[in-house]
């Protein structure tokens, strides 16, 4: 009887799926599609591979990725076993301030980069790596880590006792139960480091392109339209096949819950001194950049702030500060209202369902996955006929931030759904509850540190977007960061330290955001 | 189930489709014209306020990416465009623009400016500054040049046509006594700019950037200059490359009067005299004085060189292959 009654609620429940299909069909593949029926040239479909500058980018694409990955992870994961399983002062902050470089615009970090590094190190791949790891190591602590605080305390205690070394119960214990997570952060880190582009034009230097620099190029330098689809396409399935074959690859892990609060652990030395040098690695950046935005050439000035935030009226710049941060946060607040429930929702649909999540988990990171220029193109002949004339609307920005957002939010919440034990949806389910209310009062609950994953991540995904927004973007509904790009574009100390405290309010309040939500999820 | 499934998807997708597209329609009423034009469009907010007093038309601005981005959209909704007139196409991407027939009629020349190497004059302190392309690979200035990657950046490929107009068929030679002068190459303007020019904290003393960058400087300085000083930078006067750019109707329009007003408002006198000390380029209207800041402190650029679009369009990749060839090795 109760089996029948779980058969009947699984089955119920893969309609969640559809919210999720549908966005990245009208954000990725209808307009994709639309796009290469109408520019591909089908000689180039085969004669793209042979041109040189189109080797090197997959080449150097591949390489760096590999590396920056592996580097990632490997700090990542140290970080997260100690942010799960320790209580320590700065914690939370900690946890906030790894999600923010996800919004920086990149001409600020580069500008903080290479105030920070000697100069031999400008235009290296150590830089590269380096900006890596301080962009994506958010990816790792926030997937890994609700995952490794659902371990219980006992279960370690007892390896112990039973005459486990640290290090074998790292290997057999821990380990196998952070792998399903650690597996979901790799692919994404390699996935944003794959496809990474002003980390690469700044601190790479002249001369070094990823696949997707070189779709820029050939789109918009050359004009060679056909080219570029040819290679985005190529890109995306590439990435979806190893999506695929990845998320395949898994095994089934075995879940285990724990109800209570972390553990008041404290750190040792060693530790707590990894955990300053990490902290020192993402403060000096920052700092660098708040320096920047003070400092003129000949003195030390506010009039950089007064001018973002229309204390001071300057000849030359117009732009209303007030107007950008509302535009900012009303497109952000939409993306996460789309892309939570929905990535939720397709998540629990197929939390049971192995095969078909990874199918799915292949399916929307599409949108990610394509190049900004192209499903720029794509979506603008797609949808230019009436009724469907979107190119005007507004909304399409928060739409397209919202399918971008939508693999983070599902990666994200996989290893949390997959933590709820079905034994307690059984119980609830003996106990007379329907779905809905058993959705309610058992499973909402549980589930509330995989919403403010999602939450961080969409919000801050949204906030920090640049490469789609400045194609769909209107001069009124101007974001915070199309407003810091049009600074950059100009010269002169005010621009310049404008535009630097505009970088600054950005990641601030992203910040603040971040630290509300994780703040709101544990109380 | 699968029917199910699909009634579904389709009722959803439907309902989607349908609350963007009254989204849409909401904000495009008949009365009001659409400018596309570059990200860095940024006249004052009040720039077409005279325009809709005149003609009652409101104005919208969509910002289309950066200029080469806009002309790759337009070329691609050529005959269906987003809007109703296009600002900013430049001589070097004017070609790839009328032969795509994005334009109703032919575009009319808005705005002109120089793209020039720009001295720190702080930093070169007793050196005398460069004055042509020549100067730039003597041993004087040697590691002192920051020029723009020309496959990734418009001022980079300006440069690049400037060396190309002036030494002809041998400019890939000029380009490897640049290199062995230790040139520096990066991607883009801002970085050349406020990284790696001496005035923001570079090593670099000579920068390629605008023949306007000068006047720039001074009304930015912070703290402002002192009445009479000389701006902080000048420009190198025969290392010019001339980009014009250009506004026009765009193919397809269905306001196709209303909006030969618009760009006639945009060629006219009210607009161009905003365009100076917001945009930072010359007014095409020869009518519009200059104002103040440009008289004292823009140089006046006597010689510079340029290329017919058309030549620019069939070449431009071999070019920049060439020079990637020689400079990026």
């Amino acid at each position: 009887m109760v089996g029948h009654r779980l058969e009947m609620k699984i089955r119920s429940v893969r309609f969640f799926v559809i919210p999720a299909a549908i966005l990245v069909f009208v954000t990725a593949v209808i307009p994709l599609i639309v796009l290469a029926t109408s520019v591909i040239d089908k000689a180039d479909i085969f004669s793209i591979w042979a041109k040189s500058p189109v080797r090197r980018a997959l080449v150097f694409s591949l390489w760096q990725a590999l590396l920056s990955t592996a580097s990632t992870i490997f700090i990542g994961v140290i970080a997260t076993w100690y942010l799960s399983r320790y209580q320590f002062l700065g914690r939370r902050t900690f946890i906030a301030l790894v999600t923010v470089p996800f919004v920086l615009p990149t001409v600020a970090v580069g500008a903080a980069f290479i105030a920070v590094l000697p100069k031999a190190l400008h235009h290296s791949t150590l830089a590269i790596v380096l900006a890596h790891i301080f962009f994506n190591i958010s990816i790792v602590v926030r997937t890994v880590s609700p995952r490794w605080n659902s371990i219980d305390d006992q279960l370690i205690d007892s390896a112990r006792t039973l005459g486990a070394s640290p290090l074998q119960t790292w290997r057999h214990v821990i380990m196998p139960l952070g792998k399903n997570a650690i597996f979901s952060a790799t692919a994404l880190t390699f996935f944003m480091c794959f496809t990474s582009y002003g980390i690469i034009t700044i601190l790479g230097g002249p001369g070094l392109a990823t696949v997707d620099i070189e779709i820029y190029r050939r789109a918009v330098q050359l004009g060679d339209l056909s080219g570029a689809t040819v290679l985005a396409i190529a890109q995306m399935l590439l990435i979806a096949i190893t999506f695929l074959l990845w998320s395949r690859s898994r095994s089934t892990e075995l879940v285990l819950f724990r109800a209570q609060a972390i553990s008041h652990r404290r750190l040792s030395l060693v530790p707590k001194c990894f955990f300053l040098a990490l902290a020192a690695f993402f403060t000096v950046p920052l700092l660098a950049l708040l320096a920047a935005s003070l400092r003129t050439r000949d003195s030390w000035s506010l009039n950089g702030w007064k001018v973002f935030l229309g204390i001071q009226k300057q000849r030359g710049i117009d732009f209303n500060m007030w107007q950008a941060i509302q535009t900012s946060a009303k497109y952000a607040l939409i993306a996460s209202c789309i892309a939570l429930p929905t990535g939720i929702a397709a998540t629990y649909a197929l939390s049971n369902r192995r095969s078909s999540h990874s199918r799915l988990s292949a399916f929307v990171i599409l949108p990610l996955a394509i190049s900004p220029v192209v499903i720029g193109l794509a979506i603008l002949i797609t949808y230019d006929f009436q009724p469907f004339d979107f190119r005007s609307s507004w909304l399409l920005i928060p739409v397209v931030h919202a399918a971008i957002a939508l693999p983070f939010v599902m990666r994200s919440a996989l290893p949390v759904v997959e933590g709820i034990p079905n034994d307690l949806r059984s119980a609830a389910s003996t106990l007379g509850a329907g779905p809905w209310r058993r959705f309610l009062t058992v499973e909402l609950p549980l589930l509330k540190p995989a919403i403010s994953t999602g939450l961080a991540f969409s919000l801050a995904m949204s906030l920090g977007e640049f490469g789609a927004t400045s194609f769909l973007t209107r001069r009124e509904s101007r974001t915070i960061p199309i407003i810091i790009a049009s600074l950059f574009g100009k010269a002169g100390d005010i621009p310049r330290t404008t535009g630097m405290a505009a970088s600054l309010v950005l990641i601030i309040s992203t910040a603040m955001i971040v630290l509300a939500i994780d703040r709101k999820s544990h109380t | 189930m699968k029917k199910t499934y699909i009634a579904l998807s389709t009722s959803l997708a439907t309902t989607l489709l349908f609350i963007m597209s009254s989204c849409s329609s909401e904000t495009s009423t008949t009365k009001d014209l659409t400018l596309v034009a570059y990200n860095s469009f940024t006249p004052p907010e009040t720039a077409f306020d005279a325009f809709t007093q005149e003609t009652g038309i409101k104005v919208n601005i969509a910002l289309a990416g950066d200029a080469g981005e806009m002309v790759a959209k337009a070329s691609l909704t050529s005959g269906n465009p987003e809007g109703d007139v296009m600002w900013g196409v430049d001589n070097t991407l004017i070609s790839r623009a009328t032969e795509s027939k994005i334009f109703a009629s032919d575009p009319t020349e808005v705005d002109y400016g120089d793209v020039c190497v720009n001295f720190d004059i702080a930093a070169l302190g007793q050196t005398e500054p460069p004055l042509t392309l020549d100067d730039l690979v003597s041993s004087d200035y040697k590691g002192m040049l920051v020029v723009e990657n020309p496959a990734t950046s418009s001022t980079g490929l300006a440069f690049l046509l400037a060396t190309v107009a002036a030494f002809g068929d041998s400019w890939p030679d000029y380009w490897q006594q640049l290199v062995a002068n230790d040139v520096q190459v990066v991607d883009s303007w801002d970085e050349a700019y406020y990284t790696a020019f001496t005035r923001y904290g570079g090593d670099r003393p000579l920068a390629v950037s605008y023949s306007t960058s000068p006047p720039a400087e001074v009304i930015f300085a912070d703290p402002p200059l002192a009445k009479g000083s000389p701006a902080p930078t000048g420009v190198a006067s025969e290392t010019c490359f001339k980009q014009i750019e250009y506004a026009g109707v765009l193919r397809g329009t269905k306001y196709l009067d209303q909006a030969q007003q618009l760009v006639e408002y945009l060629a006219g006198s009210t607009f161009q005299a905003l365009l100076p000390e917001s945009l930072f380029v010359y007014p095409a209207n020869q009518d519009v004085a200059l104002p103040q800041s440009f008289v004292d402190y823009a140089p006046e650029i006597t010689t510079s060189f340029s290329i017919p679009p058309d030549e620019i369009a069939k070449n431009r990749q071999s070019w920049t292959e060439q020079w990637s060839a020689i400079v990026l090795k």
